[in-house]
């Protein structure tokens, strides 16, 4: 999962997001990929060379299309088999070329690393796009449905995933704005700012992102600025692969007394992968902390 | 011609305001404004583990490191007779970063099972081992017919360096995820003391209070050998013996600051000619003076880092600011020296 951090940060530099286009709406998201570059699929030999995407092609009902993935692919269990062509920011072109696959997905970026004339002269297709919101989660699926020929069972997914989030909204109408730090790495401090995946789980939950605007999306903290931030829970998605006991790291936190946040220890690859899964992220990340709130520790 | 006298005025200058920034530091925060004296006698709940756990704690290992770098710094200038020559130049701290960055590997991390303190403890063991070797490694490589020659002291450093760094590259090619961005984040230079414990902290502190004492005792016979070997031999100073003393001390100082911080650039550099153009080349001044002034400008360094970092948006390495600061300012001294006919 730590490699799976590191792919999505430096994922989310190469994309060179600004505050803006993360809120952009769903209605700009023919901006945010290259679909009408493409010719109408289906294709039958797909390279996914970023794990949402290959999360969302499985999804779709097309894994047994994927003939190449990056090591960071580990969802779903089924597409253990699949070859690993590429370390995924680095992707081995060579490799690639081998598989000849029909189509290569990625997430918008990596097209920056490939070399695109020479894929269109083999034959190979490259998709890409922007996959930073739940619209974006939801736009992407709707174009692979449209490349891989599976435009219902898209259809399907993004009114299954439209539902989730809305059930968890209406649900957060009553209980107001917690706020809420999401923390992706201890040695440095990472934070999940405003633009990144976790700010976007956060605020889909129904709460406030403890770091506001003009903070980087994925910050380097100091121990007393998360102290200043004032949250009232600590999403530690790190906790489960950082050496120590997360208690004691977090006992400058927690000697604060009655205004120490409340801890919750969260490193399920769940929360960090901006793909057809997010509805189920969103209404995990409410249940857990609802239930810190409720009782003051995690059941 | 300096005199004594004002070497002292200096020394209490620096003192004055060691003691501002130093009072500045504990009291300003992310967190806001905290009263250090009310917040130390414990009649701020809260205030008192923010300053004591984490102002106090970043403060001390400011002042430990930045004093251990400057004296380091000063200490090699001399030794190696070269203006250029600062902690990071002859090998030792290439040493420091291979040992510091094996012991980031997660084989190594296994050994420290338990707590982030005792992973910190591991990394710190492993750049403080790292250096040692290396510094051993190249006093007998540059011990040359019972002598130690600073010449091939310097290249060997430079070249040890640069394989080092190789290895370092390589050692980095291997991690992947939280290890990599906390072996970036190190080799950039930090003070992040959230992870580490105060018995390093502690430990650094009397590194460098021991190096200033060692240092300061040999200044007069460091100046002799500052003018070379020969007139070090006619003023009675056996070179040989304090040229070894000289290296095993700063290397001592490097090893412990490059293992608790990482590599914090320039003030090993800057502060030992700054401090030289206004109280001149006498070691016995340069060499205590140099303690405090490295300490004062890590400390003002990590207060302007701690302070700009909510704007930013990000924190922002105080290895990075001490080179951003650092460059500029010996780009100008070395300016106004020329100008004023003066060698640095």
């Amino acid at each position: 999962m730590r490699l799976l951090l590191l792919f999505l940060v430096v994922l989310a530099g190469a994309c060179g997001r600004t505050q803006d286009v993360a809120q952009a709406p769903e209605a700009a998201g023919e901006h945010r990929s290259n679909l009408a570059e493409l010719t109408s699929g289906p294709y039958d030999r797909i390279v996914s060379l970023t794990p949402n995407m290959t999360e969302m092609v499985a999804a779709l009902g097309a894994g047994a299309r994927l003939v190449g993935r990056t090591p960071f692919c580990t969802y779903p269990p089924e597409i253990a088999d699949v070859p690993v062509v590429s370390g995924g920011v680095e992707p081995d072109v060579e490799a690639l070329l081998r598989l000849a696959p029909s189509l290569i997905v990625a997430q918008k970026g990596i097209e920056a690393r490939l070399p695109l004339p020479e894929l269109r002269r083999a034959g190979i297709q490259v998709y890409y796009s922007k996959v930073e919101t739940a619209d974006d989660v939801m736009r992407t699926l709707r174009e692979l449905g449209q490349l891989t020929g599976q435009t219902q069972r898209a259809a399907e997914l993004t009114t299954g995933i439209a539902a989730q989030l809305e059930q968890v909204r209406v649900a957060a109408g009553s209980t107001g704005g917690m706020r809420v730090l999401m923390i992706h790495g201890h040695r440095p401090l990472i934070g999940a700012g405003p633009g990144s995946w976790g700010d976007e789980l956060i605020r889909l939950a129904g709460y406030q992102n403890a770091l506001g605007e003009g903070v980087a999306p994925y910050a380097t903290l100091d121990a007393e600025w998360v102290v200043q931030l004032g949250a009232q829970v600590l999403v530690d998605t790190s906790a489960a692969y950082e050496e120590g006991d997360p208690d004691v790291f977090w006992s400058f936190l927690t000697r604060q007394g009655s205004s120490a946040p409340k801890l919750v220890y969260w490193g399920d690859e769940l929360v960090l992968r901006p793909g057809p899964r997010v509805g189920d992220a969103v209404n995990m990340l409410r249940t857990r902390i609802e239930a810190i709130r409720q009782q003051g520790r995690e059941p | 011609m300096r005199t004594n006298k004002g070497a002292w005025w200096v020394g209490l200058v620096l003192a004055a305001l060691l003691l501002v920034v130093g009072w500045v530091y504990l009291a300003l925060g992310s967190t806001g404004f905290l009263n250090p004296l009310s917040a130390l006698l414990g009649s701020d709940g809260a205030g008192t583990q923010v300053l004591v756990e984490l102002r106090l704690k970043r403060g001390l290992m400011a002042l430990g490191v930045g004093a251990s770098l400057a004296l380091s710094g000063a200490a090699f200038q001399a030794l190696l007779r070269n203006a250029l020559a600062d902690p990071f130049i002859v090998g030792v701290s290439g040493g420091a970063a291979v040992g510091g960055t094996l012991a980031m590997l997660p084989c190594a991390t296994l050994l420290a099972a338990g707590t982030g303190a005792a992973h910190a403890a591991v990394v710190f063991g492993g750049s403080f081992l790292g250096a040692l070797a290396a510094t051993v490694l190249l006093f007998g490589m540059s011990w040359v017919r019972g002598m130690v020659a600073t010449n091939h002291l310097l290249l060997m450093g430079v070249v040890f360096n640069f394989f080092a760094s190789a290895v370092v590259m390589f050692l980095k090619s291997l991690l992947v995820g939280h290890r990599l961005q906390e072996v970036l984040f190190w080799l950039m230079g930090t003070l992040a003391s959230e992870a580490v414990p105060w018995v390093l902290v502690v430990l650094v502190s009397v590194i460098a209070l021991l190096g200033t004492l060692v240092l300061s005792k040999e200044g007069q016979r460091v100046d002799a050998l500052a003018v070379g070997e020969e007139f070090a031999h006619g003023s009675g100073v056996d070179p040989e013996r304090l040229k070894r003393r000289l290296f095993f001390v700063a290397a001592l100082l490097v090893a412990g600051a490059v293992a608790l911080s990482g590599f914090v650039g320039f003030v090993g550099l800057v502060v030992p000619h700054m401090l030289r153009l206004v109280v001149g080349a006498s070691h016995k001044k340069l060499f205590p003076l140099c303690a405090l002034g490295g300490a004062l400008f890590l400390l003002g360094s990590d207060l302007a880092s701690r302070l700009v970092s909510p704007w930013l948006g990000t924190q922002l390495p105080v290895g990075v600011l001490t080179s951003l600061i650092g460059g500029p300012l010996f780009i100008v001294m070395l300016a106004r020296a020329q100008r004023r006919e003066v060698v640095l």
